[in-house]
């Protein structure tokens, strides 16, 4: 009897014996260090104060890292939104194999080592890589562009490495559109634009918002090519995090960083998740 | 008297209609005309096709061939949109996203209506389907009848020049489903909509509609009043779609004298005129439940040989008695009156009936 009470919970308990000691332990110890004090000689020191939070936040290089990231964040998710959406209606129209194949050619990126496609991007993108010569054998540019190490091709490798998690939950709520509805609106009068405008997409509100979810947060926290295909002449946050703390040894400013960082994410899923509510007031009525 | 030259045209004209998909024939060269504010019935089992031209008069599909024109404008070109013509869904296909009036207000739009219009559309189809008060709600707040109103409601909204509807009342209980098929019918009727309406259930089609199209098979069977194809049935399929039919299988024994033999020793005799029946032939007799009652001694038709009562079911307003003639059985409904005389099972009865009510045909090719 007293077992049927707990029972629900034991199912979270391999989930819960990752998640707490290598998850919510660090990030507790990433917040904790946050208000350390910052010491030359032992590093930090157990002493509570916001000094870190001071300089970071009233410094013009780390505020400009932050604006950085927010901007490319931002530009990220809006272009992936405007590529994915009717991408995602093409796929969720198809039937069978179609389907299977699209959504594995969406999926397939993910497969990849991000190191492997960070690689692949320097390829495409270097001075003498495949972009440049393809324009410059075509006579189009006299000389190569600059994409790598350039805050163009790191836009562009992390567009590619994000838009599957865009495309993805968008596909799944299409996917859940009753064809009748569409039916229905050209039965009453309505174009396809008409349709599309006032079914498709506001049923497809919390895929995409779920979509941007996702992209704006892994866009913040990347590490791995804005290291390999930025530059530092256009910081981004991540990779700041990690020089403050494995070169300079500032580790309360490094988790002062990651934890404005955590902050932001969980105000943006907070607001994106309040606009939902908002904007789909339906979604409380079937509940 | 009418102005309106198109009033003396149909208001709906199908000219052999055919569609098939790869080598399946869906619809066989249909044909069918409507009057204004007609409710025509197309009836008929599951595959028969009713669904088929449904969508091809909505534009969800095209026919391979014939021609579809609505009050004298050709459909077959029109894409779905401008053809006018309202459906409500089987399971309504409401909106999730839109409010009751929302919905409703859908079709106003395209119309390009000015708002005044529209609030008075909106009100106006509020009241006459009696769901004033839900117009905020969204169709997850609404009981299962009051979504098909909304569907009814959305659909008369616009103005069609047609209603369709298909198996529009599936989703509905048995009581709440009469009574709305009660009330549909009179609001229909005085709203002069023309409408068809599809089912493969003949108490709805027979509530319902002015005339009935009973398919099968991608063709119209029969096509007329609810009276007319009830009591004059064009084929055997018809007759047995309809009602509740018993098909004995029988041997023709005396062609002369109309004896056809059921079963060892147990014979019908049927006057000689009833049909054309060669000595040795096996032919089907049908006839339907009601038209069949029970006599306790050998009747001018069943001559000899008893049945024997297996079941007897009260029904209510109606009494149920299964009579076995050796390994087939006849069904019998009639009205359960307290002045019956007791029959219990087991009970040696001979069968009373018109033999004009029969049909007398070869039996049909097992499928």
């Amino acid at each position: 009897m007293k077992l049927s009470r707990y029972a629900p919970w034991l199912w979270l308990l391999p989930a819960g014996a990752l998640l707490i000691p290598f998850f919510l332990i660090p990030l507790g110890v990433v917040v904790r260090d946050s208000v350390y004090r910052e010491d030359p000689v032992r590093f930090l020191l157990p002493d509570f104060t916001f000094a870190s939070y001071a300089r970071v936040l009233g410094d013009r290089y780390y505020l400009a890292v932050f604006g950085n990231t927010l901007l490319i964040a931002l530009v990220i998710s809006v272009t992936a939104l405007i590529i994915a959406l009717p991408f995602a209606q093409y796929v969720a129209r198809r039937t069978g194999r179609q389907r299977a194949l699209l959504l594995w050619i969406i999926y397939l990126p993910l497969y990849v080592s991000v190191i492997m496609r960070a690689f692949g991007w320097m390829v495409i993108t270097a001075d003498s890589g495949l972009i440049n010569n393809a324009l410059m054998s075509l006579g189009l540019i006299g000389q190569p562009i600059k994409l790598l190490y350039e805050v163009e091709g790191m836009t562009l490798a992390m567009l590619h490495r994000y838009l599957p998690l865009m495309i993805i939950p968008i596909v799944t709520t299409l996917q859940q559109l009753d064809g009748d509805l569409l039916k229905a609106s050209a039965n009453l009068g309505g174009s396809r634009w008409y349709g599309w405008r006032r079914i498709v997409l506001p049923m497809a509100i919390p895929g995409m918002v779920a979509g941007t979810q996702l992209v704006f947060a892994g866009v913040l926290s990347d590490y791995v090519l804005p290291s390999l295909t930025g530059t530092t002449r256009f910081a981004m946050v991540a990779p700041v995090i990690f020089y403050e703390a494995a070169t300079n040894s500032a580790w309360a400013t490094a988790s002062a960083m990651g934890t404005l960082v955590l902050a932001v994410v969980a105000l943006f899923l907070i607001i994106s998740s309040l606009a939902v509510r908002r904007l789909m007031p339906w979604q409380r009525a079937v509940r | 008297m009418s102005t309106d030259p198109s009033a003396s045209l149909p208001e709906l004209d199908l000219a052999a209609v055919s569609k098939r998909y790869g080598s399946v024939v869906a619809l066989e060269s249909c044909s069918l005309s409507m009057k204004r504010g007609e409710i025509l019935a197309l009836l008929g089992p599951s595959g028969c096709g009713k669904s088929t031209l449904l969508n091809i008069i909505a534009g969800f599909e095209t026919s391979d061939t014939g021609s579809i024109r609505l009050r004298g404008r050709s459909l077959n070109d029109v894409p779905p949109h401008r053809r006018d013509v309202a459906m409500v869904f089987q399971n309504y296909a409401l909106f999730p996203h839109m409010t009751v009036a929302e919905n409703i207000a859908y079709g106003l739009y395209p119309r390009r209506l000015n708002a005044a219009t529209i609030s008075a559309r909106i009100d106006e189809m509020l009241a006459l389907l009696k769901l004033r008060g839900l117009e905020s709600r969204y169709p997850a707040q609404v009981s299962g009848g009051q979504r098909q109103r909304v569907a009814l409601a959305r659909a008369l909204a616009i103005q069609p020049q047609m209603l369709l509807l298909d198996e529009a009342f599936s989703a509905l209980d048995r009581n709440l489903r009469e009574e709305m098929q009660l009330e549909l019918s009179l609001l229909l009727h005085r709203l002069q909509v023309s409408t068809i309406l599809v089912t493969h259930d003949q108490r709805e089609a027979f509530a319902l509609a002015d005339r009935i199209a009973v398919m099968e098979t991608g063709r119209i069977s029969q096509i007329g009043a609810p009276r007319e194809i009830y009591e004059q049935p064009a084929s055997d399929h018809v007759l047995q779609f309809l009602g509740t039919t018993n098909a004995l299988d029988a041997i023709v024994e005396a062609e002369a004298t109309g004896i056809l033999r059921i079963s060892d020793g147990l014979t019908f005799a049927f006057p000689p005129q009833a049909a054309s029946l060669k000595r040795g032939e096996r032919v089907n007799v049908y006839i339907r439940t009601e038209d069949v009652d029970l006599a306790l001694h050998p009747t001018a038709v069943h001559t000899s040989g008893a049945g024997i009562v297996s079941l007897v079911t009260f029904l209510g307003a109606q009494e149920r008695i299964v009579v076995s003639l050796g390994v087939q059985q006849v069904v019998i409904e009639r009205p359960s009156r307290s002045t019956n005389p007791q029959i219990a099972n087991g009970a040696a009865v001979f069968l009373d009936f018109d033999p004009a009510k029969c049909r007398i045909a070869a039996p049909a090719v097992p499928s």
